[in-house]
This record gives C-alpha cells, structure tokens and sequence, in this order.
C-alpha cells in the first residue's frame, strides 16, 4: 500500500513515491545538501530549493500569495520585539503588494498574519501548513483588502513570530533538520536556530556598518522542509543587494540574541548552503549553491553576520521609525510600483498593476529600493500576487534580508518583535538614499506592547492617508462628467474594466488592446484630384473667367437708333402745310347738314326758345390751352344770347376762368356776331372747388353775393333781382375741357335746376365722358369742339370763328388721319420683321 | 374791356414771341421753350394768387374782420384759424397742427363727392341704362334693343373688368371663365373709349395748332 505524504505547502495528500506536490507544485520531500563527500549526483537541495524558489518568482503571474508568505515563512521568522515587528509589517505589506498588484510568487507561504496562527502556536512549520492550506483563501482575503493594508493580519503574523521567539529563546538550538516539519501544533523557530556563521560578519546597525558582506548561510539540510523546497529552483539574479534595514535587522537580531552565535553547526543547512554559495568567501558552499538566488544568498549571508556580529544569536534590528508609526505620507507610486509596494490605501491597483506591466517590473530596481527602505513603512504586506506585475518577483533581497535577520532573540538570524526589537531600535543608520516617500514617512512609535502596538498600528494605519496618483494618471484619466448621460449604455462596455494603461480600473470604455492593435496608416491623399468631365468643363471655364480679367473688354456699342428729329420735323412741316394751305387759299369748306350732331340741334333749339332778357348763367371752367376751340365752339351760342338781350352771369371755379371770359366777350364783339352791347354781369371767382360748386347750387346769393364790380348783383332789380336760386335762371351753359368739371357741375346742380337747361360747351377730349350724361338726360345739349362750333354756327346761318377754323381743321385732320394709318402699318410689319429675325436667332 | 391798339399790338407781339418759343420745341427742348413754359406758369400763378386774395380773402376775410360786425367778425375768427393752421402743414416739424383742419377738409370735400356721385351719376346713369330697354320712348325697337343690349353689355363688362377676385388654383389665381370672358369684352369697350378720348385730344390740339398758326399768319400779314 502506498503511503502518503502531506505536502507542506498545501496540506494535501499525495503519493508518497511522487517529489512533487501535484497540486501546489512543492517538493514533498526535503532537499538535502550534499557533503563534499556525498554523490554529487543526488539531487541538490540547495538547488532543487533554488529551482523551486526560481520557479516562483519568475512563476506565474497569477502566483498564490500564500506561496509567497510560505516561503518568507520558511525563511524567516520575525521577532517580537517592536523592530521585529515592524519588519513583519513590512513583510506583510510586500506580501500584500505582491498579491494585489505584483504577481511575484509567495516567497513566504501564507503570509497574512492569519498564517501564523493567533500567536499562542509555537509550531511555525504548522503555520505554514495552514498557510498552504489557506493559500487559495488567502488570495481572496488579499483581494478584498485593496484598500487598506491588512495591518490585522500583519500584526498577528509578527506576533506569532514574536511568541515563537519568546517560547524558544530559552531553548537550545536545534538543527532545523531536526524540527519537525508537519506538525501543526508546534512552532518551532528556526530562525532561533541559525547561528552565525564563522567568518561573516555580523554588523551593527547603530555603528552604522555595511552588512551587506557575504556569508554563509548555514547547512540547507537544517532547514524545514517547507524551507528547503522553497529553496528550490531559485534563479535569482545574483547581483541583488541587501536592503540596508534588512542587513540592520538582521544585525540587531543577532544582537539580540544574547550571544547566541550562529554556528554553522546550529544554523540550518538550507541556511549555510545558502550562505556558502552566496558567501563563498570563508564557506564550504558547493558552487552549485552559487545558483541559488542572489536574494536568498544575501539572507544567508545576512543571517551570518548577524549572528558574527552580535555575538548572541539575537539579531539586533533597529528602526528610526516603523511602518507603523510612520504616516504613508507622499508616497512615490512609481517607486512603490517599483518596490512592488502598494501605497496604503490606495485603490487604484490596477493603474499600478498596468503601470508596472507597461515599465517592466525591475526586480533590481526593486531590491534597491528595499534596501532604502530600512526604516519600514506601513505598507500592505505583499501577499496577494494579483497585485503584482507580471513577470515581476518579489525583492531578492528581501527574502534574504529576512532570512538574515528574521531570527529570534536566542537563535540568530530571527528577528522577534516581541522582544521589543521595536524598542531597541535606535541609533543612527547609515545615510541612504531613501525614496521621497519614504523620506516623508514620520518616525513610528516605539511599541512597548502588542497590544499597543496592534492599537497604534490600527491607529495609525487610519490615519495614514490615501495616497494620490501622480498628475499625469490624473490627466489620461477621463472625465466622468464629461461623458454624455443620455447616451445609449452598453452594459457590456460598462462591464469591462480596463487594467491596462492609462484607463485602468475605468469602466465603459473601450478596450485598449483593440486600439492599439488594429492600428493602420491614413490613406495617402492624392494631390491631384480626379475631377469628372463636367467638373473639368467646369474648372476650364473659371479659368477662361480668370484670364479673360486680365484682359480688357471693349464696351459693347450702343444701339443706334434712328433719330426721332427727322421724323418729328417732317410731321411739324405736313401738318403746318395742312393748316396753312387751306389759309392760304382760303378755300371755304361746308359741313353737310346730316351730320349735324343731335345735342347741337338741342343747344340750338334751346338758345334759340329762350326769352329776352332772360338770366343766363355761364360757367367758364376751361384752361387757356383750350380757349381757341372753346371759344370757337361758344362764340356763336354767346352771340346768340347776346342778340336776344340776355343777362349774361357768369363765373369760373379756376382763376384764369374769368380772364377767359372776358377774352371771348370781346372777341364776339370783334366779330360782330353780336348787335347790341352784352349785359354781363361777372360773379367772379368762386372758390373751393366742389364744395363751393354745392355751395353756390344751394344758395347762390350767399356763396357770390357780389360781383367783382362791388355790386350786390342778387339785390339790384335790374341784373337778377328775380333769381333766387338756379332754377331762376334760363339757362346754364357750362364751358368746360375737364370732364371731371363737367361731372361735378352736372352731379352739384342736379337737384337745384328744375326746368333749368343746362347745356354745355365741351371740348372734343371731354365729349365722351360727358355724352352719357346727355343720354341720360341730365345734360339738355351739348356742343363739343370745333365741329360742334361749325354746325352751330351753320345751323343759324352765320359766319362766326368755327368757319374760319374748319378749312384748316379738316386738312389737317385729314393728315393726321393719313399719318395714324401709315404709322400703324409701319409699325405692324416692322413687329413682323423682328419676329421673324428673333426666330432666326433662336433657331 | 376793349384794349388800346397799342395794348393790343405789344399783346400780339408778346403773343407771337411765346407762340414760337413753345413751338421751338421742334428743334428739341432748348432755353427759349423753358423760358415760355416758365413764364406761363409764373404768370398762372401770380395770377391766380392775386384774384384769391383780391377777389376772396380781402373782401370777404379781412375786411369784415377788420370793419366788420364783432358778431359776424367772430365767426370769421375760425376760418382765419383754421387757414393759419393749414399753413403749418408747410413745415413738418408743426405740421401736425394742420392734421385737423384737413381732416375737416377731406370729411366735408368726400361727403360732397359722395352724395354727388350717388345722386348725380349712379342713380341717373342706372336708371337711364334701364330705359333704354323702354321700347315705348319712340324710335326703332331693333335699333334701340341693339343700342340698348351694346349699352349694357358694355356697361356690365366694363365694370367686370376691374372685378379682381379669383380663386386659388396650383397654377396661381385665376377667375372664372365667364368672368374673364366678360372681362375681355370689357376690355375692348375701355379700349374703344380711350382711343375715342385721345381722338378728342387729339382734335383739341389740332384746334389749337390752327388757331395758333393763323394767328402768326395774321400777325406777319398785319405786319407787312
């Protein structure tokens, strides 16, 4: 039957025939350190623990945190002294960096405070079986605790190393080889039972020396299994250096230790394997332990010369300030990226985590800034690998620094913070460079107690503020408020966070990787563009547009046409020959009498029924352009009423009226048409038009009471004592151009007349518009123009102006008449030519 | 009033010198036919100033205002009022106050052309259309129904034609066919009488181009 063997590192049951843990990957069986004399061909522990140890830090990315605290578990164990403590803080904190954002293995299984039991377990090695065992549990714990350091767990976990320390101080050195390596309920310390190693030197930190001397770190064999596989398949760099605060550590440790030397007897033999090939100055190390890792060499060699220096075993560690009573201050978060530290408090691991990704996580660079550290500072213990980078391993140094001097007060090597290594701490370090952030870091507080100093921790963690991402984070970060809030969500973008660059730990935005690698160069533009014909036609006639400004352009000439003077005189010359002939040969043309006008005969027939001495009143409404046809037109009719002894009355509603009137008065009298002297009476002016048209054809008396001569006409018996109104008058003549007048008078009189005629003398351009009011009765006659004039006057058988008139008239209208038809067939056939041209044209 | 012979020799002088200055227009417009229309309209207007204040606002403004009765001159106070009101209406900062006095102008002048117009001219004029159609009055019935149908097509197109309500069509507005039809016939009788109208003009001037050349003819013959 084949038996079984538990692994150290998980806890789980495998065959016994197998080496390695098919589960976790550790070795189930203890590498042993070969003598000198031993086959060289066996396997090597110190290089199969190199091996396993390599395998870790370079190992996965998404290594176990609880690996990491197993083998810092293996190698160290921290005091219970206050400095001892404060290096467990730091531990934790590099624990808990690496689980969160650096992937580095577990160099130290299970190291949460949690792994190392409540304290009261002395059975170290079964602390790291329960480390392994809650490994898986650990990272999850880790993960939830981004936001703070798990200050808890760190405590516990340097308190159970303090009380590891305090219960084996008083015990004698034991080969690690001999301590029993599955037992959970014991806890031996086997820090407690390295010893220094002859030749090394052990250091001092208040004398300020360099411990980073090479030693022995004792027989591997010594150590646990758990150690001794964690020794395996270390490939570290092997040009790690110590961090300083380690090396001081390690030193007080051993001062601690009160004498008790590391013995290369008393050490264990991981130990001195690894101190011989890491030392191999003064040591018996096979060169095949000089491939053990340069971190896990340094911590043998540290733990040599803590144990040289001191004397006592017990490691003298002293810190000017701790993590604990240190604020996190400005935290440099490229250094602490670097260091594979997390800021306290900070959140934004997953920036960090790209970050150091992207900068290619130093391993160098990072023991370096360990080595700074030496004071410690409240960092989260790099316990979760999830927060390291990946590629990135733990700090060489600081297994090595812990294994140098986390040993107890008895055994050298141990750092135990119980014994109030926090309190021993004093002295001056020797001057290093610091980080900034570590530089701002307050001074902790000496911690005489767990209790205080798991209270002030708690305190003081609190206290320590959130760190801040360097502006230049800030900036690449996008702005939550400037996204628009009413854009469709895609709840899958929402549910992709992205973790690398400079968006990391931002939800909704688009994935980096498909930016950046479907990358392709802009489309080369082509210079000359292709132009399609009509834009080619196009671009050809903007250039003839162009061209042709510079070029002048005649005026176009100017439509000659044939000038109108010509025309006009040879219609002046016909015309005046068609006026002056007829004068000239005076020769007397007769109008027919069937073409006497039927309103003349009505004027005639009236003027000639009127009563002597009648009132007549004459209205003289025409302008003096018109006087020569009006007056040829009247001056028989006035001579007429003048011949029949007619009270001649009139007025004029225009001013130059009466001038007129008196003209054509006068020349009847030159005519001699008239016998006997008119009996005129002249109203005068008669003012406001149509108003005053109403107003004198409802009271005449009052509208024109006088005459222009200063007689009160309407009063003196003699002129027109008898009329009252217009209807006392024989007749009304009208003697008007305008047919508006003529509208006026006619719709002004027409209620006021009575039987009164009315009778107009009209010139020939207002007799259409006034002809309907004689059809319709409310004219009684009418005499229009010329024409009117001369069957007046040939109907009564007289001679007057009109006849003069006529002979010149109708030549003349004759000619007008032949050049109207002329100019209109001129006119019609040139439309015609032009049509007829404008067709061509367009066809 | 009979002119001195002398009176009538510079007259007629006078008259023969503006008669070819207007008619020198023939060679195109030139000094001599601007100073003869300018004279003409000077001496219009100075003549029609001097007979409105000589014939009007003396005798019958201000001299009853100023020997008149008080009851009768008080009357007269208005219209002077008004009358210096209206020369405000010259001036368009004050202009304003001569607002009222035309309003009282317009009121009164369209009260009158309106009753004028209704009394004088619509009601008559309808009436004498409708008697056409009355047979009774004598003459020819063919003629007088052919007179009074083209009476009052005439008259109905005539007024048709200046209808210009129309509908919305997509083709824009337009009026009905019979409407246009109308319209059109209106059309030719407007037609018809604004050739009539210029004839007459035409008549009138050719009236005063005799008059005025027998009247050079009678000067220079009087001369010789």
């Amino acid at each position: 039957m084949m038996a079984d063997i538990r692994c150290q590192m998980c806890g789980k049951l495998s065959s016994d025939e197998l080496e390695i843990c098919p589960f976790c990957q550790a070795r189930l069986t203890p590498l042993h350190m070969p003598s000198p004399s031993d086959d060289m061909e066996g396997s090597d522990p110190v290089e199969s623990s190199e091996v396993n140890i390599s395998e870790r830090i370079e190992g996965n990315q998404e290594a176990d945190s609880n690996e990491m605290d197993s083998l810092l578990d293996d190698y160290i164990e921290i005091p219970s002294d206050p400095a001892e403590l404060e290096v467990k803080e730091w531990l934790a904190g590099l624990d808990q960096e690496s689980n969160n954002e650096m992937e580095t293995p577990d160099l130290i299984p299970g190291g949460s405070a949690d792994t190392f039991g409540d304290g009261s377990d002395d059975d170290w090695l079964s602390r790291l079986n329960s480390q392994e065992n809650t490994g898986a549990e650990q990272v999850d714990q880790d993960a939830e605790k981004q936001d703070g350091y798990a200050e808890k767990d760190l405590v516990e976990w340097l308190q159970d190393f303090k009380n590891d320390d305090e219960s084996e101080r008083q015990q004698n050195s034991q080969p690690v080889s001999d301590l029993p390596m599955n037992d959970t309920g014991s806890n031996d310390d086997w820090l407690d039972r390295l010893q220094p190693i002859e030749g090394s030197v052990s250091r001092d930190i208040d004398d300020g020396v360099d411990i980073t001397d090479e030693g022995d770190l004792g027989d591997v064999e010594a150590l646990p299994e758990s150690l001794q596989d964690s020794t395996e398949g270390s490939s570290l760099e092997e040009d790690i250096e110590t961090p300083d605060w380690l090396r001081n550590i390690q030193a007080e440790t051993l001062d601690l230790s009160e004498g008790t030397a590391l013995d290369e007897a008393q050490s264990p033999d991981w130990m001195a394997d690894l101190q011989a090939e890491t030392f191999p100055s003064g040591n018996d190390v096979d060169s095949d332990e000089r491939d053990m890792p340069a971190w896990l060499r340094e911590i043998g060699a540290d733990s040599l010369e803590f144990g040289e220096s001191n004397g006592s075993g017990t490691p003298e560690i002293s810190f000017e300030d701790t993590a604990i009573d240190q604020g996190a201050g400005d935290f440099d978060d490229e250094m602490a990226l670097k260091e594979g530290l997390v800021p306290p408090g900070e959140k934004n691991q997953d920036i960090e985590a790209s970050v150091l990704e992207a900068n290619d996580y130093d391993l160098n660079s990072q023991v370096e800034s360990l080595e700074s550290f030496r004071h410690g500072s409240s960092l989260e213990k790099l316990s979760s690998d999830e927060s390291v980078a990946p590629g990135t391993t733990m700090p060489s140094g600081s297994l090595q620094d812990f294994t140098q001097a986390g040993t107890s007060s008895d055994t050298p090597g141990s750092l135990d913070l119980d014994d109030g290594i926090m309190d021993d701490i004093s002295g001056e370090l020797e001057t290093v460079d610091l980080p900034e952030w570590l530089k701002e870091l307050k001074d902790p507080e000496v911690l005489s107690s767990d209790e205080l100093m798991d209270a002030e921790v708690a305190k003081k963690l609190d206290a320590i503020p959130e760190g801040e991402l360097p502006e230049w984070i800030q900036d690449m970060q996008p702005v939550e408020s400037m996204l628009p809030q009413d854009e469709i969500v895609d709840e899958k973008l929402n549910e992709f966070v992205e973790n690398t660059g400079p968006l990391a730990g931002l939800a909704g935005v688009l994935p980096l990787a498909a930016n950046t690698e479907t990358r392709h160069s802009t489309k080369p533009y082509q210079e000359t563009p292709v132009l399609s014909g009509e834009q080619n036609q196009q671009v050809e006639l903007f250039k003839q547009i162009l061209n042709s400004e510079s070029n002048p352009k005649k005026p176009p000439l100017p439509v000659k046409r044939s000038s109108q003077r010509l025309l006009r005189w040879i219609v002046t010359i016909i015309m005046l020959a068609a006026v002056l002939v007829p004068i000239l040969i005076n020769y007397p043309v007769a109008l027919p009498a069937s073409n006497y006008p039927p309103e003349m005969i009505q004027v005639r027939k009236i003027i000639f029924g009127l009563p002597n001495d009648s009132p007549v009143l004459m209205i003289f409404d025409y302008g003096p352009a018109y006087s020569a046809e009006l007056e040829a037109a009247a001056s028989s009719i006035v001579g007429d009423l003048i011949n029949k002894n007619t009270r001649l009355v009139y007025l004029s509603t225009s001013p130059t009226g009466l001038v007129l009137a008196d003209h054509l008065m006068n020349g009847v009298r030159s005519q001699g048409t008239s016998l006997i002297d008119p009996r005129v009476t002249e109203l005068g002016y008669l003012p406001g038009d149509i108003q005053g048209m109403a107003s004198f054809a409802n009271n005449p008396s009052y509208t024109l009471p006088v005459s222009t001569d200063g007689v009160h006409v309407w009063e003196d018996t003699q002129v027109l004592q008898d009329v009252g109104s217009l209807s006392g008058f024989a007749a009304l003549i009208l003697l008007t151009e305008n047919s508006e007048t003529a509208r006026n008078w006619i719709e002004q009189v027409e209620g006021h007349l009575g039987n009164t005629p009315l009778l107009m003398v009209a010139s020939a351009q207002a007799e259409p518009m006034i002809r309907p009011y004689f059809e319709s009765g409310q004219v009684d006659g009418m005499v229009t123009g010329l024409a009117g004039g001369k069957a007046y006057e040939q109907a009564m058988g007289i001679s007057g102006l009109s006849a003069g008139y006529w002979s010149s008239f109708r030549s003349g209208l004759f000619v007008i008449e032949l050049i109207i038809i002329f100019g209109g067939f001129w006119s019609l056939f040139g439309s015609l030519r032009d049509r007829k041209l404008t067709r061509k044209e367009e066809v | 009033m009979a002119l001195n012979p002398t009176m009538e020799f510079a007259s007629a002088v006078i008259s023969f010198l503006f008669t070819i200055m207007i008619l020198s227009y023939l060679v195109g417009d030139n000094p001599l036919f601007r100073l003869g229309i300018y004279v003409f309209i000077g001496v219009s207007a100075g003549y029609a100033a001097s007979v409105a204040f000589q014939d009007i606002l003396w005798p019958k403004l201000f001299v009853p205002l100023i020997t008149g009765n008080s009851s009768r001159s008080l009357f007269l106070w208005i219209p002077l009022f008004m009358g210096v009101l209206l020369v405000f209406k010259l001036f368009p900062r004050v202009s304003r106050l001569g607002n009222p006095v035309m309003a009282f102008l317009v009121g009164i002048g369209a009260a009158v052309v309106i009753g004028g117009a209704v009394l004088g001219t619509i009601i008559p004029q309808t009436i004498s259309t409708i008697n056409l159609f009355d047979l009774s009055a004598g003459g020819s019935a063919v003629e007088k129904i052919f007179e009074s149908v083209v009476f009052m097509i005439g008259t109905i197109s005539t007024l048709v034609y200046f209808q210009y309500t129309a509908r919305k069509t997509p083709q824009g507005a337009k009026r009905g066919r019979f409407v246009e039809l109308l319209s059109l016939l209106g059309k030719i009788f407007i037609a018809i009488t604004f050739g009539v109208v210029f004839a007459g003009v035409l008549t009138a001037a050719l009236t005063a181009l005799v008059d005025r050349v027998m009247f050079i003819w009678t000067f220079l013959l009087s001369l010789i």
